[in-house]
């Protein structure tokens, strides 16, 4: 106590900014004042609100709204919307609201960890290759050439007779076919990075290579990483939701939108709209709006648009 | 020239490889073991068929042997034999190459065919009403799953209009020639998936052109406008588009995959998703790995005419 009151009469020590050794205006990091740029796109703004919206639709959803998506009805197969049930019923009766908004969390799953996955194996195979280049970086840029000649499409089809269907594998094999795009980007700048002087000073001081990469390079290539993860986002959700309408990725009862989707236009042809367009719908919304958002971030990180 | 094409098929020859140890890899990641796989999922307990593949293929040596045996049996065209369906992989796979290969080539070309003059008419009207909805009906277009496109245009074409008609199926190379009116839709959702991204491309690399110095020139010498975007402009934006044709290969293969779905095409693609559908790694395997070896064949093609059509690659 005696402390305190003793440290109150002294008063206040006269702080960095009043004694002129720090600029006024404090300064902003590289995400507020990319923020700024990304906010005055009113699209990209948008685009959040809905995947804002959808993620809470699949993942709050279900917590409100208890429709039956378990027990089989046949007294109520292929209902048109109703109070009852919003979004009418599939072929066994089953509330089709409650099975999109399973669906869309499945898909949100099954994209963000695959997407996030791509994001750092790639970001990390790529600095790796940019900084140690030569005949090693030459080996692993033709690897990854290889995989890119790949259609995809087919390879997951591949991968996924072997590995099995459930959301943990489906996670594992997209994101592991879907890391390619990031590694070239991150790798060309790996290799504008490392001839920088502060790597140069970082590796006089005895900075091992691992703690340029972790330090230095992968820090700096942050922003490419993150506006391609957002795009690896979409790229997962939409290959997983095309696997799943041929009929091989995940089915019902734990089927993503693209599973819906393979039912609801087996139904289509009987007039059953609603199988068909709500999980389209929300399937092309979280496409578009991952994609609006990625060319969003790719200005905001754009050093040169910001305002200092 | 000659450097520059030794060069990139030396490229292509060692991706090739790669795909190879890629798909010689996968082949061994079937849990229930090589042989397994290539004898297909419902022959597995049949002792004969195992013995046979073990023998030929010497799955009993080293990996390295292994790999080579293997890859001596694919160069001379022998890709074992289906169990399943008692038919050697090859001759299945191939004959099934020649409907996909057209619905390929047909939708590239389309999709130049109507992207390159999007693109223009976008730049020469830039920021008009008529490049703002462009714009949107590319980005709805670039969004949209390609497997969206073909239902849709089958419900809207085929089953409320009736202006194509049902159960055609192709189920040959011949018939993709003789029906040409049901491979309107197929071709054309792989079109509406591809073009965003060409006509994208082409609006900006003619905006990037008209900024040249040899427009200035060209203008100041005299030269009409007609004849300066489409006798100057136009030919140099469009060059870098051999390239963009090459890279957008891999997408629109996995989008024939998905017409042949939806359209009962009997191509590689259905071949492929049926095999899955059994578990018939063999088949699975096959028809991966030579759509990729083709699209790395595609891929140089592209970059080889690129070379040809514009004169300062062949400088380098």
């Amino acid at each position: 106590m005696a402390i305190l009151s003793e440290e109150a009469a002294s008063g206040p020590e006269p702080t960095a900014l009043e004694l002129g050794l720090e600029s006024a205006e404090k300064p902003r990091s590289m995400f507020a004042r990319g923020w700024e740029v990304f906010a005055e796109n009113k699209l990209a703004l948008a685009s959040l609100v809905v995947l804002v919206l959808i993620a809470g639709f699949g993942y709050l959803g279900p917590l409100f709204y208890h429709g039956d998506v378990t027990k089989v009805n046949l007294n109520a197969v292929t209902m048109g919307p109703s109070a009852l049930h919003p979004l009418g019923t599939d072929q066994y009766g089953l509330d089709f609201l409650g099975q999109l908004m399973r669906g869309t969390a499945t898909s949100l799953n099954v994209g963000l960890a695959a997407g996030l996955i791509a994001a750092v194996v790639g970001a990390l195979y790529g600095a790796v290759s940019g900084y140690l280049g030569g005949w090693v970086d030459a080996l692993l840029m033709r690897i990854i050439d290889a995989f890119l000649s790949f259609p995809l499409l087919f390879l997951l089809i591949y991968i996924n007779t072997v590995f099995g269907k459930s959301q943990l594998t489906m996670i594992g094999e997209i994101g592991l076919i879907s890391w390619f795009p990031i590694t070239r980007l991150v790798r060309g700048e790996a290799l504008a990075i490392k001839v920088r002087d502060y790597v140069a000073a970082a590796k006089m001081m005895g900075g091992k290579g691992s703690r340029i990469i972790y330090r230095h390079i992968l820090p700096n290539t942050i922003g490419t990483s993150i506006v391609n993860t957002t795009f690896s986002i979409a790229d997962a959700v939409f290959l997983l939701s095309s696997l799943s309408f041929i009929g091989l990725g995940l089915q019902a009862p734990q089927a993503d939108l693209g599973g819906l989707l393979n039912t609801g236009t087996q139904y289509a042809s009987q007039g059953f709209w609603w199988l068909v367009w709500p999980p389209a719908v929300v399937i092309v919304l979280i496409i578009m709006s991952f994609n609006i958002l990625g060319d969003a971030l790719r200005d905001a990180v754009e050093t040169r648009l910001q305002k200092r | 020239m000659t450097g520059y094409l030794i060069r990139r098929i030396l490229q292509a020859i060692i991706t090739v490889f790669i795909v190879t140890i890629v798909s010689f890899g996968l082949m061994h990641l079937v849990p229930t073991g090589v042989v397994h796989a290539l004898v297909g999922a419902r022959q597995a307990g049949n002792p004969q068929a195992i013995a046979a593949v073990t023998h030929e293929l010497g799955l009993d040596k080293p990996l390295v042997e292994q790999y080579w045996i293997w890859l001596t049996h694919i160069i001379h065209g022998d890709f074992g034999y289906d169990y399943t369906l008692n038919q050697s992989v090859g001759s299945l796979v191939t004959s099934r190459l020649g409907q996909s290969m057209y619905i390929v080539a047909l939708a590239l070309i389309v999709s130049v065919l109507i992207a390159v003059p999007m693109g223009l008419v976008q730049a020469i009207k830039r920021n008009t009403w008529i490049d703002h909805s462009f714009t949107v009906f590319s980005f709805v277009c670039y969004s949209v799953p390609v497997f969206f496109f073909a239902w849709l245009l089958q419900d809207i074409f085929m089953d409320n209009l009736g202006w194509i008609p049902q159960g055609n199926q192709i189920a040959s190379f011949h018939d993709a020639f003789t029906q040409p009116v049901q491979m309107i839709l197929p071709v054309f959702t792989i079109v509406l998936s591809q073009v965003a991204g060409f006509s994208r491309y082409m609006r900006s690399a003619i905006l990037d052109q008209i900024t040249q110095d040899y427009v200035r020139t060209a203008i100041a010498k005299g030269a009409s406008r007609s004849r300066v975007l489409y006798g100057h402009v136009l030919r140099n934006a469009m060059i870098p588009m051999v390239t963009l044709m090459g890279l957008a290969l891999p997408a629109i293969v996995a989008g024939a995959l998905i017409v042949e779905y939806v359209f009962n095409i009997q191509g590689i693609g259905l071949l492929t998703t049926q095999a899955a559908l059994q578990n018939d790694y063999g088949i699975t395997l096959t028809s991966t790995l030579l759509v990729s070896v083709l699209t790395v064949v595609g891929s140089l093609l592209a970059d080889i005419s690129y070379a040809a059509l514009d004169p300062r690659v062949r400088l380098d």
